[in-house]
């Protein structure tokens, strides 16, 4: 096993993070494989760290570690995601793949309950209790903006026909509307300020790589 | 010697009985028989001139019963099952429903007024001389008459009627009923006489003479030309029939002639009757041949009250007290040789007036031929004719009165020599309509006057119809004036239509000059039939499939027998007056072929789905629909078939001017067209039908008679296969009719080798085409011209030679007839029928475009109706032109063959006259005449196998699909430029901020970030706090600052425990690096517990906790060790702040979510700048204290702590600035550019 030190590991690193940088900046060209190369690594690596962490954060202390605790309480309750595990592998064998759909069922239903019990508490009835105008001076401007724009936003999705054109086309009533464009501009700005951020973000995670390989650079200088 | 007429061996003349084959030589007589001599008439045949050999005495003759034939050993012997023998010696069976006379009860009766003089003059039969098997009546029939309507012409009686009528062996008068099988219509006319005139009985004791009919007479034929019956020859009984007017009874019974055995001569009958009958002329009615007094005994006849022989003979064929016996008849009527009902049907005088004198009138003795009261008695009766066959005769004929003239007669009858039968030729000869020979009809029995008085009253109530009256002009002597047809009861008019006379007209019409000589001599009464009222079709169509139902054909005038006429009504009109409706319910049943032949022609331009249609309105909305002429007629002109029903009824008063004849007895009148017969089957279409005439029949009549026109409108035309036969010369003229003629179907085609469309693709000729084309199998008999090759296409592996192929198929009867006839010739322009030409039929100019749209087409006929084009080019038009050529093998062209710009008809089968039909395709290879691969047993062609290749090459090529080729990659110049400026932005901020240069300022510290600061300084000492690292590593560089500020001011309060978890995989180790940037303070105690599984559940699961026994993801740390933690949940860990730092909003969110509302714990979020928006609510709804948001909240954040900047804070700082300063500049300028240009664009396309 190779040993390095720190500096001839940030030697190295550098000169990797370096070759990996240029890899996938060179994407700016087109796709190369190059881009190709640094992207499957950076990929693999992260997999292959995510599985390490996995097992040694969660299937051997709370797995492993009851099943082998020799408590009967521990183990069986450790077997039962242990259970839910062969099953799921018996998704794999089409004639017994129905036995699997036991533990897809369990973990569907696990996870739709934690989401929509945390979706309905978390974000749905207090954002539904929020005072809609409260506040003063700005405040209340804000609020107001924001009751204008979460209803003319949930209106702009909304496709009521009442009739058709001179041409024939569908068409809402006219507040409907009018009120869908409104909603149409907020959502606009809305995505307009996402994209904003992550071309801040990405500007930001730029600087941070180059004044990175700025600062190997002069460290490589003697 | 005599020669047998069984096995044609010679036998010595005083034989009765051949030698070698055992057949009778000579008719048995009397004494044979057991019957007692009667006295010999006075004009009996001169008595034999050999010496009669004692014959063997004749065996016991059966007794006569109800269920025994008598002459079915004579039918048995002569007539076999020859279909062309008609009349009443033929077999009942054979009749059918040609039995005119099946409903009706003759009666035979011998009248005991019948003067004994007539059965006196009935020659002795010389019975002795007939040891075999010939009854009485028949030797007594071939007794020479003197006069007799019914005579056979010379050289057509049988031998051993002419034997008998040599001899003078008086007739047995005496003849037990036992001894002789008498037929049952005998015995009851023998009981009703017995019942009736007691007088009669004095007839059985009496001689009897068998009066020889006159178309059995053998005076009307030379001995030359006596010929033995050849096989599948017409019998000599019919032979004798040919010309009966040149028949005179006095002449043929002067005319002494040896007896021959019987059998060796076919004219016998003459012959006896020469030898018996008395020469002297006579003018009354003659003595037959005697009678056997069985006969008369039957009959009722004595001798005494039998009327002349002629009369006597045939009273048992009469009723009794009806019609008394004329003495007086013409000769020429009782000495005819064809009966009356034939001879009267020629009444188109032809231009053979000797012909016409010669063929000797109809016996009118016949009461059931004889018309009610209208028409003299004919005294004479043919000797051993019956009456109804000598009232049958023409009675407008003169009689002929000598032998010489019926022997010259016979030589100007080529059909005679030909073996054609005599009454065939006779009818073909031409007749002469003089006023003399106009005398009534034959006498009609009283049955047939019913039945006539019953339609006539039935067709006076409807609408006249001019064919109609044509059904019956064949039957009519020329001159004859029309009489009316009334419209019979439904019942009665299908039986009288065919008996019906001509119209006045078309005897008028008949005149026309259609002398020409060389046309072979037809007797009156089928001269009749196509010298009546014929007239060019009007447009013809194509006739329809041959033996098909519909009407078609041209109309007929000829002349019909008065007695006939009366049969279908009291007078025929020349409009008829019938309901054509009822004709299918008439009592007589019409054979199929004389119903069709009286439909009218349609309309021209009609084409055949027009006369389908316009037949099927015409049967059901026109009472006065015309009647149909068979298809097989109309096919074989190339006629229309029914013309539609508006056409017909628009004409009903020129239609009813022509009677129908069927075509085969129209030709024989050599007219050039006859009226189609009405039937009870057909209806008449049109009075512009054209009847065709057989050629067989126009060969026969030779001569182009007068056509008896009919109205202007209605001019039948001689069918097509009849002109070309008659048309002269033959050879050359056939073809040239057949090739103007319509397509004649394959049949026909193939039968005179002129293979028209083969036989697979059966086209319906067009309506130009047309009836005036030969049919090719008519061309082919007598030219052999090879007919129009064939349409390729579908017969692309089969190519067979119709000619060769149909010829074969002729019908032995038309083979037979080649051989047998001998086609004059003719004069140019003319057909063999003596047909000009401008009456020959031929595409009509006129072409009355019948509008079918508004009749009610079925569907099936109004895709293919006649100018439906936008069908064939809408199916046409369908594919595109883009269609690959591997489609184009599938196309419909190349699988058939044909192209479908003309939609091909069919000409033959159950879709003639159908466009658009598919072509059958050929299995086998007619060339090589094997059968092509097989493939699952199938059958399949080369062709097939063809096409099966061309799809399976294309679906092959659907599995390889479509190669793209690759397009040549460019390089994206403007993304390259925009990521150079801002790399080059970007690097010189970063640059200069590694330079200790602040490129920008410090951001302004927002409230959020304030109430961050103030919240983490305002922790009460020893708190937890609790910090999520949601962030991975590649947006490390954004979250890394403000983890790193917030933990650099937890790490100076030093009195706060951080608790770390993450649910990213990557999260500890971002921990980790955050936590190892701190340098200011103290986090000892700090734990990293690291990834926390589940996501939003495991999150969950920490703020419920876990059950006893299950491992808490806080009890282990990062690495794996255990920490001091003693917690199983959130809640244990007693924080006092809880930190989320984020880089996506969905972790921020499942915190929000599963922490605030179970944990109501304060809570800060430190999220990148993408995600703020999404972030914002919760701080608005207060869930979130703070929000610190990206890299310049970190460097605010870093400010409020008076920390130092970091480099990389400063460079990120920097160059985020001015990198998003940049792409801001960026932005605008591509907006505006790519706007203007876009702008620019719409405009332009506006």
């Amino acid at each position: 096993m190779i040993s390095l030190s720190p500096a001839q590991a940030d030697l190295v690193g550098g000169a990797l993070g370096f070759l990996f940088t240029v890899a996938l900046l060179s994407y700016l060209i087109g796709d190369n494989p190059l881009y190709r190369i640094a992207l499957h690594i950076f990929i693999g690596v992260s997999v292959g760290y995510i599985v390490l962490v996995v097992i040694y954060q969660a299937l051997v202390p709370r797995l492993v570690a009851p099943l082998t605790s020799g408590d009967p309480v521990s183990i069986g309750l450790a077997g039962v995601p242990v259970i839910l595990f062969l099953l799921l592998l018996l998704k794999l064998n089409p004639r017994t793949s129905w036995l699997g759909s036991l533990a897809v069922a369990f973990m569907i239903g696990v996870g739709t309950a934690v989401a929509v019990g945390g979706a309905i508490t978390g974000t749905l009835l207090p954002q539904s209790n929020m005072p809609l105008l409260k506040g003063d001076g700005l405040a209340f401007l804000s609020s107001i903006i924001i009751v204008i724009g979460t209803i003319t936003t949930l209106i702009a999705f909304q496709f009521w026909i009442r009739g058709r054109s001179a041409s024939g086309d569908a068409q809402r009533v006219a507040l409907i509307r009018y009120a869908g464009y409104v909603g149409q501009g907020f959502t606009m700005i809305t995505l307009g300020v996402i994209y904003a951020g992550m071309i801040l973000s990405g500007i930001a995670i730029l600087s941070e790589r180059l004044s990175t390989l700025y600062g190997w650079f002069l460290n490589l200088r003697p | 010697m005599v020669r047998c007429g069984m096995c044609g061996k010679q036998n010595p003349a005083s034989n009765a009985v051949c030698e070698f084959c055992g057949a009778r030589l000579r008719p048995m007589t009397a004494e044979e028989l057991g019957l007692t001599p009667s006295t010999p008439p006075a004009s009996s045949a001169p008595p034999s001139e050999e010496p009669r050999v004692p014959e063997p005495p004749l065996p016991a003759a059966p007794t006569p019963s109800d269920e025994e034939d008598p002459f079915a050993e004579l039918r048995d012997q002569y007539f076999d099952d020859d279909p062309t023998l008609i009349g009443a010696s033929a077999s009942k069976d054979r009749i059918g429903k040609q039995d005119l006379f099946q409903d009706v009860e003759p009666d035979f009766t011998f009248g005991p007024d019948e003067p004994a003089e007539t059965s006196q003059q009935k020659p002795a039969t010389p019975q002795d001389d007939f040891p075999g098997s010939i009854p009485d009546w028949l030797s007594e029939a071939s007794k020479p008459r003197d006069t007799g309507p019914l005579q056979t012409p010379l050289g057509a009686m049988p031998d051993w009627l002419q034997e008998e009528t040599s001899t003078s062996t008086p007739p047995p008068s005496s003849l037990s009923a036992d001894e002789i099988d008498i037929p049952d219509w005998l015995g009851q006319a023998e009981s009703k006489s017995a019942t009736t005139s007691p007088a009669q009985s004095e007839a059985e004791n009496e001689p009897f003479s068998l009066d020889v009919p006159d178309w059995l007479d053998a005076t009307a034929r030379s001995e030359s030309t006596r010929q033995m019956p050849v096989e599948d020859q017409t019998p000599d009984w019919l032979s004798g029939l040919e010309s009966p007017a040149d028949e005179d009874a006095t002449t043929r019974a002067q005319t002494t002639q040896p007896m021959s055995p019987i059998g060796s001569d076919p004219n016998w009958l003459e012959d006896q009757a020469e030898e018996e009958l008395p020469r002297e002329p006579s003018t009354g009615a003659e003595p037959s041949a005697a009678l056997p007094d069985w006969l008369y005994r039957v009959a009722g006849v004595t001798q005494e009250t039998s009327p002349s022989p002629d009369e006597e003979d045939l009273d048992w064929l009469r009723p009794s007290a009806e019609m008394p016996a004329s003495e007086e008849s013409p000769v020429n009527e009782s000495t005819s040789p064809i009966p009356d009902w034939l001879q009267d049907a020629a009444e188109i005088p032809t231009s053979q007036a000797e012909a016409a004198q010669s063929v000797p009138p109809v016996e009118q003795d016949a009461d059931w031929l004889r018309p009610p009261a209208e028409m003299p008695v004919e005294s004479a009766i043919a000797e051993g004719v019956p009456d109804w066959l000598q009232d049958a005769a023409p009675s407008d004929r003169p009689a002929a009165e000598s032998e010489g003239e019926l022997e010259a007669e016979a030589p100007q009858a080529p059909l005679i020599s030909t073996g054609i039968p005599d009454w065939l030729t006779q009818a073909a000869a031409p007749q002469e309509e003089t006023p003399a020979e106009a005398a009534p009809l034959a006498q009609v029995p009283d049955w047939l006057e019913q039945k006539s008085e019953e339609i006539e009253a039935a067709e006076t109530e409807t609408e006249p119809i001019k064919a109609h009256t044509e059904d019956l002009e064949w039957l009519r002597p020329a001159g004859e004036e029309t009489v009316g047809v009334p419209e019979p009861s439904s019942e009665q008019t299908e039986a009288a239509d065919w008996l019906r006379v001509p119209s006045e007209e078309q005897p008028a019409e008949s005149q026309a000059p259609t002398e020409e000589a060389g046309e072979a001599e037809l007797p009156g009464w089928l001269s009749g039939l196509g010298l009546g009222a014929v007239t060019p079709s009007e447009p013809e169509v194509p006739a329809p499939t041959p033996m098909s139902e519909e009407p078609s054909g041209p109309e007929l005038e000829v002349g019909v027998p008065d007695w006939l006429a009366e049969m279908g009504g009291s007078k025929f009109e020349p409009t008829l007056e019938h309901d054509h409706e009822h004709d299918e319910a008439a009592e007589v049943e019409l054979p199929d072929w004389m119903p069709g032949l009286e439909t009218a022609s349609p309309e021209s331009g009609q084409s055949h789905q027009e006369v389908m249609v316009s037949s099927q309105e015409a049967e059901s909305t026109s009472p006065t629909a015309e009647p149909e002429v068979p298809d097989w007629l109309a096919s074989i002109s190339g006629e229309p078939s029914a013309p539609a029903a508006p056409s017909a009824q628009a004409e009903p008063a020129s239609s009813a001017t022509e009677p129908e004849v069927p075509d085969w007895l129209a030709s024989m009148g050599g007219e050039t067209s006859m009226p189609a017969t009405p039937s009870a089957e057909t209806e008449l279409t049109s009075p512009t039908a054209e009847l065709e005439v057989p050629d067989w029949l126009a060969s026969m009549g030779g001569e182009p008679s007068v056509p008896a026109a009919p109205s202007s409108a209605a001019e039948p035309e001689a069918p097509d296969w009849l002109s070309s036969l008659g048309s002269e010369p033959a050879a050359p003229a056939v073809p040239t009719d057949l090739e103007s003629e319509p397509e004649a179907p394959d049949w026909l085609a193939g039968l005179g080798g002129q293979p028209s469309e083969s036989a697979m693709q059966p086209e319906i000729p067009s309506p130009a085409e047309q009836p005036s084309e030969t049919p090719d199998w008519l061309a082919g008999i007598g030219t052999g011209t090879p007919a129009t090759p064939q349409e390729e296409g579908l017969l692309g592996d089969f190519e067979p030679s119709p000619s060769a192929e149909l010829s074969t198929d002729s019908p032995d009867w038309l083979a037979d007839l080649d051989d047998m006839l001998e086609v004059p010739s003719t004069p140019a322009g003319e057909d063999l029928l003596g047909f000009p030409e401008s009456l020959q039929i031929t595409e009509t100019a006129e072409e009355e475009d019948i509008d079918i749209s508004a009749a009610e087409l079925p569907e099936w006929l109004r895709g293919v109706a006649p100018g439906d084009e936008g069908a064939s080019e809408r199916a046409a038009g369908g594919l595109s032109a883009n269609v690959p050529s591997e489609l184009a093998g599938l196309r419909f062209e190349a699988i058939t063959g044909e192209r479908r710009d003309e939609p091909a008809t069919e000409t033959v089968g159950a879709l003639k006259d159908v466009t658009g039909v598919i072509r059958p395709e050929l299995l086998f290879d007619g060339a090589s005449l094997q059968v092509g691969n097989l493939v699952d047993q199938l059958i399949v062609t080369n062709e097939q196998q063809r096409r099966i290749s061309t799809l399976e090459a294309l679906l092959e090529r659907e599995k390889r699909g479509v190669v793209v080729a690759a397009q040549p990659s460019t390089i994206p110049l403007v993304r390259l430029l925009i990521s150079l400026l801002m790399l080059l932005t970007i690097a010189g901020a970063v640059f200069l901020s590694t330079q200790n240069t602040d490129v920008v300022p410090d951001p302004r510290t927002s409230i959020e970030v304030s109430a961050a600061h103030d919240l983490i300084a305002k922790l009460p000492s020893g708190s937890n706090v609790v910090m999520a690292f949601e962030y991975e590593p590649e947006t490390a560089a954004e979250m890394e600052p403000l983890s790193v500020a917030i933990l650099q001011q937890l790490a100076r309060r030093g009195d706060v425990h951080v608790y770390m978890m993450t649910t990213r995989a990557a999260g500890p180790a971002m921990a980790e690096h955050a936590l190892a940037a701190v340098t200011n303070g103290s986090t000892d105690g700090w734990v990293n517990f690291g990834y926390i599984s589940g996501g939003s559940k495991g999150i969950s699961g920490l703020v419920i906790g876990t059950l006893p026994g299950v491992v808490s993801p806080i009890s282990y740390d990062y690495r794996g060790k255990s920490t001091e933690v003693t917690a199983s949940r959130l809640a244990d860990l007693n924080p006092s702040l809880i930190v989320i730092i984020s880089s996506r909003w969905d972790d921020l969110r499942a915190w929000v979510e599963q922490v605030e509302p179970k944990a109501d714990l304060p809570m800060i979020a430190a999220i990148s700048a993408s995600s703020a928006p999404m972030a914002y609510p919760y701080m608005q709804n207060e869930q979130l204290k703070a929000i610190v948001v990206g890299v310049n909240d970190a460097v605010a954040y870093g400010a409020l702590e008076n920390s130092d900047r970091s480099p990389g804070l400063r460079a990120a700082w920097n160059g985020q600035v001015v990198g998003s300063v940049a792409a801001v500049l960026l932005i605008l300028i591509g907006s505006l550019i790519y706007g203007f240009r876009a702008f620019r664009q719409q405009q332009e396309q506006e």
